[in-house]
């Protein structure tokens, strides 16, 4: 009993910094540099994608891109311009990123003194990372896209943007010292294409869990309201696989008989709202 | 002891199997510290990543299946060198005498000499390597994994990697 107390804490210790930390190679190895005044920054924050995760589509396919950038959790960019010792930052930090088993290099570019690499880390299946090292003359930068990244389906966000009518009134760049940050801020801007999330609101009670899921999915109101629902059962393609009128909750739905991949329950309420809710079978 | 030997087997035999077994990294690892070399690699990973992406239309599935058939791209660039068709002569020198490689292609004018040479095992092409020399340019460039020579042309087409425009070359022969 004696030996298993310490490795128990050092789990409980270690979930707790994970739980606290922000998912990201710059707030793991990088923190230092967050601080360094010779670093600007440039980021994104998990809000401004909530806030594009609004949008409504009547194209599935759009609306699944849509939900697809709600599951982003930053943008984070570190720049070292002043910098003259470029080569050693960039070989320390490609270095601090190799021992860390769970990056993958995806490209490496180096052309005199311009080096770069592009890598990705991977957790149970999901791609929760990208990240650029760059370091050339006197520039040295690190930057990271990080959250839940669905590439195929992001990558259709540039058809969602070229139709939606976005512009960049939406934007707001916010400077603070060494700090900028970009802001999508529809709501305040009155866009009138954007349909704000009233029906997000509607179902804010709704839990779909697990989300990776092996045989089933439970579907619960956490108040435990009375509500009547449609449910639809969507695959990636949004070929509907079932339909039911008349559900109430909590249902379970089963995943037993179900291959591998991602899927959508769709929950309507009787005025017509609706949420999808993404479900991954690994 | 008798632990610690079969780790370090293990270790030995299976970083062997894992490393890439292309041109560029047993010929060319030399130019790896020559800063008039600009190095490009790509790795399956990479590819992999466009495997799961949705075609828009049937040119852009076959592309994106070549592509996630790729283990990886090594190039090797010089864009400004005074020897570039000595270089050349020395790199196709050098890869001739490996004896895996067969010469697939060559085009050699007044100004500038390309060669293209593919490694098979089997029926499957498991790595196109292309060296040109000339202009004062010299590229190196091996794309390996399962090659189809059709779909790396059309690549060539789309493919921003400098020297990689080249391999369109390959288009004749396939005529």
């Amino acid at each position: 009993m004696k030996r298993i107390k310490p490795v128990l804490l050092l789990l409980f210790l270690s979930s707790i910094t994970n739980l606290s930390a922000q998912d990201n190679a710059i707030s793991k190895y990088f923190s230092d540099y967050l601080f360094d005044t010779q670093f600007e920054q440039f980021k994104v924050t998990e809000t401004s994608f909530d806030q594009i995760a609004k949008m409504k589509s009547e194209d599935f396919q759009e609306q699944q891109t849509i939900d697809a950038i709600g599951d982003l959790e930053g943008v984070l960019v570190l720049m070292n311009e002043k910098t003259n010792n470029s080569a050693a930052l960039y070989q320390k930090a490609t270095a601090t990123i190799a021992a860390d088993k769970n990056y993958e290099e995806l490209a490496s570019l180096s052309h005199g003194k311009e080096n770069f690499q592009i890598l990705l880390r991977e957790e149970l299946n999901t791609i929760r990372e990208f990240l650029l090292i760059a370091g050339g003359q006197e520039h040295f930068v690190i930057a990271s896209l990080y959250g839940d990244i669905d590439v195929p389906t992001i990558m259709q966000f540039s058809k969602v943007l070229r139709k939606s009518k976005i512009n960049k009134d939406w934007f707001e760049l916010i400077e603070d010292q060494q700090t900028k940050e970009l802001r999508f801020n529809a709501d305040q801007l009155g866009a009138p294409t954007l349909t704000i999330g009233e029906e997000n609101m509607q179902f804010k009670d709704i839990t779909v869990y697990p989300n990776i899921v092996q045989d089933q999915v439970q579907i619960k109101d956490t108040k435990g309201k009375n509500e009547v629902y449609q449910l639809t059962f969507y695959t990636l393609l949004g070929e509907p696989i079932q339909m039911k009128n008349q559900v109430t909750l909590p249902y379970t739905l089963e995943f037993n008989n179900l291959p591998a991949g991602a899927y959508f329950i769709r929950l309507t309420n009787p005025s017509g709202a609706y949420k999808n809710f993404r479900i991954l079978k690994p | 002891m008798k632990k610690i030997s079969l780790v370090l087997i293990i270790g030995l035999v299976g970083s062997s199997l894992l490393a890439q077994s292309n041109a560029v990294s047993k010929h060319f690892a030399q130019y790896q510290r020559d800063t008039s070399f600009t190095k490009v690699s790509v790795t399956s990973r990479m590819f992999s990543l466009f495997a799961d992406i949705d075609a828009e239309d049937e040119d852009q599935a076959e592309l994106l299946e070549a592509m996630s058939k790729l283990k990886g791209i090594k190039g090797l660039v010089n864009e400004d060198s005074g020897d570039s068709k000595s270089l050349y002569f020395d790199a196709v020198e050098t890869i001739a005498e490996d004896g895996a490689y067969e010469e697939l292609m060559t085009v050699e004018d007044a100004s500038e000499n390309v060669q293209f040479m593919i490694r098979e095992e089997g029926d499957v092409i498991r790595e196109l390597l292309m060296i040109l020399g000339g202009n004062r340019q010299f590229v190196v460039m091996s794309l390996y994994g399962e090659i189809d020579l059709n779909s790396i042309v059309k690549l060539s087409k789309v493919f921003g990697v400098k020297g990689f425009e080249q391999f369109g070359k390959l288009d004749m022969e396939k005529k």
